[in-house]
């Protein structure tokens, strides 16, 4: 419970007008994209790094827990207060601080939203390679906090890739700055520790990111498959060609329908799976990938291949894919959606694994895959009105979890943790290793106040043997 | 002694072993720069090598990736990959193994194009101080399970733990590599070709200011350079057509200076001996604009050679005198091979929380 004294301190340090405590605000702020609904007790809008540093001192004096948030985007649970606490809205937190075209480097607050950052350099020639389908909203705290990829991770990586440093608050308000911000830069660079892990070890403030020259030209094609496991194989084969596409994204029957129903764009309304490829670079070079992946596609099945002629074309099937979740609205209204990752060569078979699940549970399952690395994305539809159908959605869940370990792959590619696969965790982990983490955890955050309750399990779930 | 385990299992018994009995360990690799620890030499701790842990586990081209213990060189590695027709863009550091190259963080050839060598791993199995061996991350290309812990080994010194496996993200073996090697009359002419270049937005894997001094070593001069002269080093790789049209953008934008071509970019490096073994020599990591700040004011009188890195942050000098005299009037904060700065707040905690006795690579060993 958070105490009157500490409240006045918080609105004294962010004006009253940015410590929000109101019944209307604690209702918003108790979302984010999961379906995960907790009420933190207030909520501060730190407006400098400053004010965000000495928030953090403030509840470090009073114990009291932190969920630091952007946007509002994650789709694990991880901007929701668990156990109460203040809430850290860092959206105000918003200007691009510097540019440096030389160094190809630009200097970001934690508040900046990715697409934002994206219109900010486009006018130089640069981009931001990491664009997650939230890219609109989401900010580049939140993708750094749960290492977000996006479609272009094939040949870009994610967020990962292009952090070179950061200014990190820590638990206790200290202010340090890691990799290429730091002071000395031959001292360890733990710049990736704080990658993916939910804002639970410190607090993102700014993060200098690397930029990327825009490509001069590109290729996107559209290939058609009557099966789904078909569109999979397709893109291991072009990935064992040795041809690096930008991106490589599945979408099957279902979501072809709802978009066509959406967006009138043409879709073949018969088919099983749309394999859409971009391929980026220099005019020359794309031509002849571009036979080689048409090449493929045809050898893996594809039963029809064109490519975008236009950059409006292009645009349109992108918006397509980025519509994905919109338009599945059309189907049911509430979702679930998972993030497991596979080796790219147990893709096709994960694929088919994943519709025999569907009928196993009696649920509607959706695919979209950044099927280039691995990662799928499996939209568990269902009425959040009809209790059963929302358990068989877990229950499916859960063996698509499994299905993923089982391959060799993972429970969560670029989503997170969270709340919402806390405890399938022993299931890909050792106990030595989740002890090692909880100790990393402690090392870091020794009240356990920074963002309680994410990432790891409780003490409890002991880990598997390996 | 040097204590060599064959596989992370032994490893992690002699760190357990080691630590019941309150025994000090220094983590090392293949133990290429062990001239360079005196204190070491001196004191004669215990060294746990990886020297013998050097398996090639598995190659798999279709899933980009290949896993590895950690004593392995890039320079043993690299055949096998490439008969699988697959690259791991860590270049320029052949000798040192992977767990040295991690240590130390060391900076690749192709840092410009590519990032640091922490960006091709996809998973690390390690051995924490205490004796546990602990794996992060697997074999798939995104994974945020957990906290990344393979990146925790970065710059450390092994101090936070003994790398033993690694699974490694490769890349399709590039059609084509190719260094344009540009004359140039002077530093700050050199300077400013590097910099049409950046503004032209050509992608290189690495861009290097090379200053070869008429007195310099033998050694350090690459290709058919002779001494006394600027260069521009412009590695490009990729497919066929995009080197070759980007070479020739990177020729123009350098003003139409005079070049010749490597023809194989990796051969031409892997040839390539850098001045850093020859005395009154050093490294030393700053910023892109410091570096050509330090190309364009770098003095012929007092450095032999120099070989800048734009992209991976790095200038590898040669001096006429005394490096450290030379060094402090260059006014830069950041050296290396010279001891490891193990500092920092976020590693004190963590190596006082996860290493409470200091076992471990003890502090006296690294501290001046």
């Amino acid at each position: 419970m958070l105490t009157k004294k500490f409240l006045e301190q918080a609105a004294k340090i962010v004006g009253p007008s940015n410590c929000l405590q109101d019944t209307l605000s604690i209702e918003l702020y108790s979302y984010d994209s999961s379906p995960f609904i907790h009420a933190p007790e207030a909520i501060a809008l730190p407006g400098s790094t400053a004010e965000l540093a000495e928030l953090v001192q403030l509840a470090h004096q009073h114990k009291v827990p932190l969920v630091p948030r952007g946007a509002g985007t994650s789709l694990s649970g991880g901007a929701v207060a668990r156990h109460g606490g203040l809430l850290l809205a860092l959206t105000r937190l918003n200007r691009v601080l510097e540019l440096d075209l030389l160094a190809e480097t630009v200097l970001v607050e934690c508040g900046v939203v990715n697409l934002d950052l994206q219109k900010y350099l486009e006018p130089f020639g640069y981009m931001f390679p990491p664009d997650p389908a939230s890219q609109k909203s989401s900010t580049l705290g939140g993708n750094i906090a749960e290492n977000a990829g996006g479609i272009k991770g094939v040949k870009y990586g994610i967020s990962k890739h292009h952090v070179l440093g950061l200014t990190l608050i820590l638990d206790d308000g200290q202010v340090v700055r890691t990799g290429a911000l730091a002071e000395n830069l031959n001292a360890p660079d733990l710049t990736g520790i704080f990658m993916a892990s939910e804002g639970s070890l410190g607090i993102v403030a700014e993060a200098l990111l690397r930029i990327t020259p825009l490509p001069r030209d590109y290729r996107t094609i559209s290939a058609v498959f009557d099966d789904l496991g078909k569109s999979g194989q397709a893109v291991s084969e072009i990935i064992a060609a040795g041809i690096l596409p930008t991106g490589m994204e599945i979408m099957d029957h279902q979501l072809i329908a709802a978009l066509e129903d959406y967006l009138h764009l043409g879709f073949p309304l018969d088919a099983e799976a749309m394999l859409l490829i971009e391929l980026d670079g220099l005019g020359p070079e794309l031509d002849r990938q571009m036979e080689a992946v048409f090449e493929i596609c045809q050898k893996s099945g594809a039963t029809g291949l064109s490519r975008a002629s236009s950059p409006e074309e292009r645009d349109q099937l992108w918006l397509a894919r980025r519509s994905g979740n919109g338009a599945m609205g059309r189907i049911k209204p509430a979702t679930i959606v998972q993030d497991v990752a596979v080796p790219i060569d147990k893709l096709p078979g994960m694929l088919r694994l994943v519709q025999d699940v569907a009928r196993k549970h009696e649920v509607t399952i959706v695919q979209i895959a950044h099927a280039g690395d691995g990662n799928l994305h499996p939209h568990l539809l269902y009425n959040p009105y009809d209790d059963g159908e929302y358990q068989r959605c877990l229950a499916a869940s859960h063996d698509i979890f499994q299905s993923a370990l089982d391959a060799g792959g993972t429970l969560t590619g670029e989503h997170g943790i969270g709340l919402e696969k806390i405890d399938f965790m022993d299931k890909q982990f050792s106990r030595d290793e989740l002890e090692f983490m909880a100790k990393l955890k402690t090392i870091m955050d020794p009240g356990g106040r920074l963002n309680p309750g994410k990432v790891l399990p409780p003490p409890g779930l002991a880990g598997g043997e390996r | 002694m040097n204590l060599q385990p064959r596989s992370p299992q032994e490893a992690a018994e002699i760190i357990r072993s080691a630590r019941e009995a309150k025994k000090a360990l220094i983590p090392a690799g293949r133990m290429s720069r062990l001239k360079h620890w005196p204190k070491i030499a001196q004191a004669g701790p215990d060294l746990i090598s990886t020297a013998e842990m050097k398996k090639i586990i598995s190659v798999e081209p279709e899933n980009l990736l290949a896993i590895v213990e950690a004593g392995l060189t890039p320079a043993e590695l690299r055949p096998v990959l490439e008969g699988a027709g697959l690259h791991w863009p860590v270049s320029g550091l052949d000798k040192r193994s992977l767990g040295a190259i991690m240590a130390e963080g060391a900076v690749s050839l192709e840092t410009m194009a590519r990032g640091p060598m922490t960006d091709w791993i996809l998973g690390l199995s390690f051995i924490e101080p205490s004796g546990r061996l602990i794996t992060s991350g697997g074999r798939t290309l995104k994974d945020v399970s957990g906290y990344d812990l393979t990146r925790m080994q970065w710059k450390a010194w092994g101090s936070l733990g003994l790398s033993a496996v690694f699974v490694l993200k490769c890349l399709p073996l590039p059609e084509a590599s190719k260094v344009f090697e540009l004359e140039l009359p002077n530093g700050p002419a050199a300077v400013e070709a590097a910099e049409r270049i950046i503004k032209a937005r050509i992608f290189p894997q690495s861009l290097h200011l090379l200053y070869e001094g008429d007195n310099a070593p033998k050694a350090s001069r690459p290709g058919p350079l002779g001494g006394g002269r600027w260069s521009l080093l412009v590695w490009l790789s990729g497919f066929q057509e995009f080197v070759e049209a980007q070479g020739q953008a990177a020729m123009a934008a350098a003003g139409g200076a005079t070049s010749v071509v490597h023809e194989s970019g990796l051969d031409f490096w892997s040839k390539k001996s850098w001045p850093l073994e020859e005395e009154n020599a050093a490294c030393l990591l700053a910023s892109r604009a410091s570096l050509m700040e330090l190309a364009r004011e770098l003095d012929p009188l007092k450095i032999t050679s120099a070989d800048i890195d734009l992209g991976g942050g790095l200038a590898r000098l040669c001096f006429a005198a005394e490096a450290t005299e030379v060094m402090k009037g260059l006014n830069h904060k950041s050296f290396w091979p010279q001891a490891p700065n193990l500092k920092g707040e976020i590693f004190l905690r963590l190596k006082k929380g996860l290493d409470p006795d200091d076992l471990f690579f003890p502090s006296a060993y690294y501290r001046p």
